[in-house]
């Protein structure tokens, strides 16, 4: 079970916490609002259980798996998505049609530790599955999709984005029943109509195709924006299928449709969406400690001086400058930002390599065209990616990303879709949206020159970057500090003894890097440094000195504390006298005059 | 380490040759109070510490301590000190042009003896006179040698400012042209070119002997001479309090065995501005600082307080909420492993992709310089980075406390100076992966060869690489980020100096000079029009209409809510409120027959949406009373984005009904009565949000041309320019009663 390592790997974050935007303005008029509902349809005939080596996952493991992965990852990203479990071709049905051979193991809810603990009983290796649910292959399709529509439908709650997953590895599930199909189809084409999408989650049976055109292809209904012209190849293993999931679990929201405009009169269509943002540990909410109930938060304000209670309209703001405070209504100040109509205007190209590595304020955006704005954005959009390309040049824009918001001026970098071995999509098409800085920004370094390497030294130390080469990927770097929160969460909330070990990725493997270039660096030290070089030597030289007249400071530490005058010394001598003396060098100036004082029994 | 501290003394000319100029000009007085307030709110808004001190000469008085000695018609009017709002106070509207001229060389001796006196005992890093004069009168040498000697011992920077030189300018009429040319200022293309117009009048023998004089004086001492354009168009931006460098030191460990001690600098970082206090004003001149109090509360009817004791942290798991005890946090939390930066391994450049930067700041890593083996060392690993193209990746913790971050460095090479630049990179967790369907998947999206040929042009016609011109002629690079402001902290400092100087009163209009800023270069723009007009007809391109909701509001009130709102914003409104409003409430309203003042906007709709009856000429007559009313009750500015929103909604209303005259007449007439009544700061907002009259090319019914309309406006700007004069006046009379 090799994978079952992986069970922390996070999926995509959904934006709808509002607190991406370090303005702290309202942030992008959300264009979705409301949470996503997504459900696992898993197929349960027998074929599905079978191992094609003992140790190694039935197919009807790793969907489980996949789900259950879901699950925790949505909990990290987006614990207010619905989530449902509805298996098929079970002996037994549970559902609200009163359908065979459809059985629904978990309604549409709020992913929770509870679920989770349910989805890993039906992972042990001992978990009878025929005996709890069994297979009957009599199973309708049409049936199964029908219950999916039904608990949307039926769900109390606000669903914006409805997809199912369908997992199977039979490629034609209604093989001589032409009504069946019929249905299944027509059902599906239902499903679609009232906005649900399908998502095909396909297994590769061991030494068999999946062959998409007998049936499925009629079942499968993508969202327009989503379509790749080609579909990814069946799934054998947890990765591929994981990573299938992964892209599909979510709608990918965008923070705003925007205008671009190109010049007088031209204006396209697009989509702004984040696709790098750092994920942080969310805050804690207050509890009342007797009955962990969740408390409210108020805040008021008052004057302190009249005891008056204050309405935010009560107050205004102000800036001191020259002496006085010059003092402005709080619409004033939104006025002030105001710089006309959110968008981008172009103003210019210029060649890629002008586009230093060092612009850079904050993490770009990614720009999609979006054919709601303006009709024919896409193919405007298109040529200009293509040529963008072409002519590896990068368009420089001005840049308000709402109303109310102040201009920036930004770079937009034209990316190539690409697409991996199995035809998944690895980097889509667009222009990655590059924030520039102002002059303000960009700080005159007075840096002072200093002695150079010659030949040998740098060519040694070349042979040590060529020992200790790895493709970096931000994918195999955790957050430690992420990933420890929610194992201690998960530990906390699934009862279990301890939270499982991570392994921290960020720490440096001093045993692999003295394996693999521990020579090279050795003859690299002996090429720079010199006999017993100590670094930062220099400042050790100093401390040496002053070690010789340690006993005058002795004497003047020790005149000094009896008359109360520590405080008349700097904090580095204080610190300095400890450390010799063995003493704690912990805390302020106050705590290392109580430790001197302690020193000499005053 | 002490701050740079320089003592500016500003010796200004008010003689009477300075307030000439040719009608439509700007007299040199003019410009050099212009010049002076630049440099003073410049001073003001970096919160710079040098001091500034003020001498007028030509004052019709003498106020000075050396007047005993002789020295007539020198006013002393500020003596050194920070630069406060006062001052530029005093600038901008107390400073008078004199009747009589004065000897310039009198005015700079006095002025150095002033310097001198109150600069000592301070401690100053320089100091600087500035001659603000257009040297047109009279003056004796005899104090010169001691001036030079004093300038000398006191180590004082000697500047001018006035109109070009004799000689300097190579285009003038006479087009005579000096040998001697000893310029060694800044000299900028677009200050020849504003020169010419003022200097037409040729120099007087008195400038020229007075130019001839300074010039003596700057054979011996430093001395730097500038023209008023030139010191306009240098200081026309403000500019930002300057941050001291600090370093971030630690040692680079690479392996187990070699550790470098370095020192990091952050190069590139957003700056933030000065941030917004609140304040609560009660009365007059009661200024209260608020203060917010937190309070946490149970979910029941009488929202209990719950005491700080009472509260313990939980965390969500899914619908789950976990509690978590400050023991468990100790125990359990992510021990950080203490301030260092440690290399994990090396990578290719170009595996780090260039939009995969996180966070918020650029870093410049040097080797510390007080160690000169580990210079020698991160020298020789910058080098083997760049000639191998490759990055370092590494971790970094920024204190004991902190959590690691991940992130590379890459090496960074200048004639000067070889240095690491340190950019955070995305953990797993902060990647999103979105898959976005194939744009050319669709063939109807996949633009034909003369499609692309049409963008080819467009970006081969906006290159800014060309845009701009420098002043040999050449062409230079346009929007450099090291070149280019934040429009905002301009248009903030703009906002706060108006303010300051005009506690009453709306905010100022967009500068000119910024709204220029956030456009496309003007040099391109010809060229690149006709691309774009190519573009726009190869390319079918439709702007998708929102369905509009036919209530009256919805259709005159401003458009960019519509486009700055994504379509998917309202829809539930716009499918909803279809065409008629048939709501209770909308029922429940009854027939509307008069604007009131609660909403006014809406009632007015109602009344001229009404069909079976035209009441539009009784709703205009009455939302035009309503809009005087408002203005006129207005306390400051306080109704008047109310009567704004009314005169915009009237206006629409009127080109949209063909009722131009009834719109057009009230306009005139309120701007005269706006005068009247002291409501002039409504009128600049009129002007500000470019409210015409309605002309012929937006209503055919108009008789006003497009032209006239233009014309409307700007005639009520120049009037508004006249309009604060009332403190003028006061200082004039208080000057004829001295």
């Amino acid at each position: 079970m090799s994978n079952w390592g992986n069970w922390g790997t996070s999926f995509g974050y959904a934006d709808g916490s509002g607190d991406e935007d370090e303005d702290g303005d309202a942030g992008y008029q959300t264009a979705f609002s409301t949470k996503d509902g997504l459900i696992f349809l898993v197929d349960c005939g027998e074929s599905m259980f079978q191992k094609a080596e003992p140790d190694e996952d039935s197919h009807f493991q790793l969907c489980v798996k996949c789900a259950r992965s879901v699950l925790t990852n949505k909990i990290i990203s987006s614990d207010k998505d619905m989530l449902g479990v509805v298996l098929f071709g079970t002996e037994k049905n549970k559902n609200s049609g009163n359908f065979e051979h459809v059985y629904v193991l978990q309604d549409l809810d709020n992913p929770s530790a509870a679920r989770i603990l349910e989805l890993e009983s039906l992972l042990e290796d001992d978990y009878d599955f025929k005996a709890n649910f069994g297979h009957n292959a009599g199973f309708s399709l049409s049936d199964a999709l029908w219950t999916c529509s039904n608990m949307f439908s039926q769900s109390t709650q606000k669903i914006g984005h409805k997809r199912v997953l369908l997992f199977t590895n039979n490629d034609d599930p209604h093989a001589n029943d032409l009504a069946a199909q019929r249905q299944a189809k027509t059902k599906a084409k239902d499903l679609h109509e009232i906005g649900i999408d399908i998502e095909l989650m396909h297994l590769a049976q061991p030494g068999k195709d999946f062959d998409h055109s007998k049936f499925y292809q009629d079942i499968v209904f993508s969202p327009d924006d989503e379509d790749l012209g080609v579909l990814p190849d069946p799934a054998e293993k947890f990765e591929e299928l994981l990573n299938r999931v992964r892209a599909k679990d979510h709608k990918k929201r965008s923070l705003g449709r925007l205008n671009f405009n190109l010049g007088q009169g031209l204006d396209l269509g697009v989509g702004v969406y984040n696709l790098v943002r750092q994920q942080t540990k969310p805050y804690p909410v207050k509890l009342y400690k007797k009955t962990n109930e969740q408390l409210k938060s108020k805040s008021r304000m008052f004057c302190e001086d009249t005891g008056e209670l204050l309405m935010p309209t009560d107050i205004k703001k102000y800036q001191m400058y020259g002496g006085r405070n010059i003092v402005f209504e709080k619409e004033e100040i939104t006025e002030m930002k105001n710089f006309g109509e959110s968008g981008l205007v172009l103003m210019g190209f210029k060649p890629r390599s002008s586009l230093k590595r060092y612009f850079h304020i904050r993490p770009s955006q990614f720009l999609f065209p979006d054919e709601s704005v303006v009709k024919g954005s896409t193919s405007l959009f298109s040529a200009l990616l293509q040529r963008c390309l072409a002519r590896d040049v990068v368009a420089i824009c001005r840049f308000i990303p709402r109303k109310n918001s102040t201009p920036f001026f930004v770079a937009l970098c034209a990316q190539e879709e690409e697409l991996d071995e199995h035809n998944v999509q690895v980097t889509p098409p667009g222009f990655h949206l590059i924030y520039l800085p102002n002059s303000e920004d960009i700080r005159k370094l007075t840096l002072p020159e200093q002695p150079r390497a010659n030949v040998d030294q740098i060519d040694k130390a070349k042979e040590v970057i060529k020992k200790l080469q790895f493709k970096f990927k931000s994918e195999n770097f955790e957050n430690p500090v992420l990933q420890t929160h929610y194992r201690n969460l998960e530990a906390l909330a699934l009862d279990r003894d301890k939270p499982e070990d991570i392994v921290d990725h960020t720490a440096p493997d001093f045993a692999m890097i003295t394996k693999r270039a521990g020579d090279k660096i050795e003859e690299f030290k002996d090429l720079v440094f010199p006999d017993g070089y100590v670094p930062g030597a220099k400042q050790r030289k100093v401390g040496g000195d002053s070690s010789r007249a340690k006993p005058t400071v002795d004497v003047d530490m020790n005149q000094y504390a009896q008359q109360g005058k520590l405080g008349k010394l700097t904090v580095a001598v204080l610190k300095e006298f400890c450390s010799k003396n063995g003493l704690s060098t912990a805390g302020k100036k106050n705590d290392l005059i109580k430790t001197v004082s302690g020193h000499f029994g005053v | 380490m002490a701050k740079e501290k320089e003592a500016i003394l500003l010796c200004l000319d008010v003689g009477p040759s300075m307030d000439q100029a040719p009608s439509g000009h700007a007299t040199c007085l003019e410009s050099a109070l212009d010049v002076i307030t630049l440099l003073l709110q410049r001073k003001l808004f970096s919160e710079s510490k040098d001091e500034v001190g003020l001498v007028l000469f030509g004052t019709q008085g003498t106020a000075n301590h050396l007047s005993n000695d002789g020295y007539e018609h020198i006013t002393e009017a500020r003596p050194l000190g920070p630069v406060d709002l006062d001052l530029i106070q005093y600038i901008k509207t107390d400073v008078q042009p004199g009747p009589q001229a004065a000897d310039f060389v009198d005015a700079l001796v006095v002025s150095l003896d002033l310097l001198r006196g109150s600069s000592q005992g301070k401690k100053f890093t320089s100091l600087r006179l500035l001659l603000f004069s257009d040297l047109g009168g009279q003056f004796s040498d005899d104090n010169l040698e001691g001036f030079v000697n004093a300038l000398k011992d006191l180590n004082v920077e000697l500047n001018f400012i006035g109109p070009k030189f004799e000689g300097e300018d190579e285009e003038s009429q006479d087009g005579r042209q000096d040998a001697n040319q000893d310029d060694n200022g800044p000299s900028t293309s677009d200050g020849r070119k504003a020169l010419t117009k003022p200097r037409q009048k040729e120099k007087t023998p008195q400038q020229r002997a007075g130019e001839a004089l300074l010039k003596h004086i700057w054979n011996q001492v430093d001395g730097e001479k500038y023209s008023f354009s030139e010191t306009l168009s240098l200081l026309s931006f403000f500019e930002k309090r300057a941050v001291k460098q600090t370093a971030w030191k630690a040692n680079l460990e690479i392996g187990p065995n070699i550790q470098v001690p370095v020192c990091g600098y952050l190069k590139v970082k957003q700056s933030t501005q000065k941030s917004w206090k609140s304040t609560y004003i009660k009365g007059k001149g009661k200024e209260y600082t608020p203060k917010t109090i937190r309070s946490q509360h149970l979910n029941n009817d009488e929202e209990t307080e719950v005491e700080k004791e009472e509260i313990i942290e939980g965390h969500r798991y899914g619908s789950d909420i976990i509690p978590i005890s400050e023991e468990d946090k100790v125990n359990m939390g992510y021990k950080p492993p203490g301030k260092l930066m440690q290399v994990l391994g090396f990578a290719k450049q170009d595996s780090i992709k260039r939009h995969q930067q996180l966070g918020n700041s650029v870093y410049c890593f040097v080797a510390d310089p007080s160690d000169q083996h580990g210079c020698v060392a991160l020298s020789a690993i910058i080098n083997a980075l760049y000639e191998t193209n490759s990055v370092a990746i590494v971790r970094r913790t920024y204190s004991a406390r902190s959590n690691p971050r991940i992130a590379c460095l890459v090496p960074h090479i200048k004639a000067k100076c070889e240095s690491l630049l340190y950019i955070e990179l995305p953990f797993m967790e902060d990647l999103r992966q979105y898959t976005f369907s194939s744009i050319n998947a669709n063939k109807k999206n996949q633009p034909s060869d003369e499609q692309l040929d049409a963008v080819d042009n467009l970006i081969s016609s906006m290159d800014l690489m060309k845009a701009n011109t420098n002043e040999d002629g050449e062409e230079e690079e346009a929007l450099k980020p090291k070149l280019t402001f934040n429009p905002y902290y301009q248009r903030l400092c703009q906002c706060l100096m108006h303010r300051a100087l005009n506690p009453i009163g709306a905010l100022p209009a967009l500068s000119p000079a910024i709204a220029e800023c956030l456009q496309p270069p003007a040099a391109l723009s010809v060229e690149c029009s006709t691309c774009v007009d190519k573009i726009t007809e190869l390319f079918k391109l439709e702007r998708v209409k929102k369905q509009e909701v036919a209530s009256a509001e919805s259709m005159w009130k401003d458009s960019d809510v519509n486009e700055a709102g994504p379509a998917a914003k309202k829809p539930r409104l716009d499918d909803a409120a279809d065409t008629t409003d048939f709501s209770m409430a909308g029922m429940a309203k009854g027939a509307v027959t008069q604007v009131g003042t609660v909403d006014p906007v809406g009632d007015f709709n109602t009344m001229i949406s009404q069909k079976d009856q035209d009441r539009f000429t009784q709703a205009s007559d009455q939302m035009q009373n309503r809009i005087r009313q408002l203005v006129r009750d207005s306390f400051g500015s306080q109704f008047f984005s109310k009567a704004m929103d009314c005169l915009k909604t009237l206006r629409a209303a009127s080109i949209q009904l063909h009722e131009p005259d009834l719109f057009n007449n009230f306009l005139r007439k309120l701007k005269d009565e706006l005068k009247e009544i002291f409501k002039t700061d409504f009128w600049s907002q009129i002007i500000s949000e470019k409210i015409t009259l309605i002309d012929s090319s937006e209503s055919n019914e108009s008789t006003v041309p497009k032209a006239e309309a233009k014309k409307f406006l700007e005639e009520t700007a120049e009037d508004e320019e006249v309009a604060p004069a009332e403190p003028v006046e006061d200082a004039d009379d208080l000057l004829d009663m001295m």
